[in-house]
């Protein structure tokens, strides 16, 4: 009877496959991003020789803050199929989330270094604007898959409480 | 963990084991090992009033409550 009432519904797992096609997806994107990214410099660097200079260190950055977000798309996966697998509340699932919340928190490092490195060779860009952006973004991600994490991880605490009453 | 589960004192003064107990009380040999080891965290009403039936004897017999030396020290400060 335990076991019937964690099951996960077919409405869910519907769900789970939707957003599974989504985030490969944005997988399939980012990774496509980070191709591209190399691409790109290189054309900005043509456009604009004076900031020629700034190639490099920023497609390094830039390509760091991909990685780090193509991590945690990554891992989204693990949690998806424990959800699927009706073991949502399993210390992989815990371990999962924590990595992916850790991954949008060290987003903001580089980030920050991007705005800190065009402030002092550009005057006015609006890339800064963007990276602010995604600095809020990331640490409002970061904060929900914290709390995410932590009610999975009360969840389970539940559950095994559950499991050892006899 | 101060609370002890002498449910094998029990089952040997019966001569019964412990596959005999989950047949009879209708509960999973693997459940009652959890509470034969102690790893147990709660033990249901229900649970204990069907071996104390079977075996019967009183919960007293089967649970028992031990201070922890931790404690003891506490109490003599």
């Amino acid at each position: 009877m335990q076991n019937h009432l964690i099951k996960t519904n077919r409405f869910s797992k519907v769900l789970i496959g939707f957003v599974s096609l989504g985030m490969l997806g944005i997988v399939l994107i980012t990774i496509r991003i980070g191709f591209y990214l190399e691409i790109f410099s290189h054309e900005v660097a043509i456009e604009n020789p004076e900031v020629a200079y700034m190639r490099v260190p920023v497609l390094i950055i830039s390509e760091i803050i991909v990685g780090l977000f193509l991590i945690a798309c990554i891992l989204s996966f693990g949690v998806l199929l424990n959800y699927w697998k009706d073991r949502i509340f399993s210390k992989s699932s815990v371990i999962y989330l924590r990595i992916m919340s850790l991954c949008f928190a060290l987003i903001i490092i580089p980030c920050v270094v991007l705005i800190i490195y065009t402030m002092q060779n550009v005057a006015g860009s609006i890339t800064n604007l963007w990276v602010m952006f995604g600095i809020v973004i990331s640490f409002v991600a970061a904060c929900i898959f914290t709390l995410i994490s932590n009610i999975v991880e009360q969840g389970l605490k539940y559950k095994e409480e559950n499991e050892l009453t006899i | 963990m101060s609370i002890i589960v002498n449910l094998d004192v029990v089952l040997a003064k019966r001569k019964m084991t412990l596959t005999e107990l989950s047949e009879k009380i209708g509960l999973s040999l693997n459940n009652l090992s959890i509470l034969k080891t102690g790893k147990a965290r709660a033990i249901r009403f229900s649970t204990l009033e069907k071996i104390c039936d079977v075996l019967e004897c009183q919960p007293g017999d089967i649970l028992e409550y031990r201070v922890t030396k931790q404690k003891e020290v506490v109490s003599k400060f």
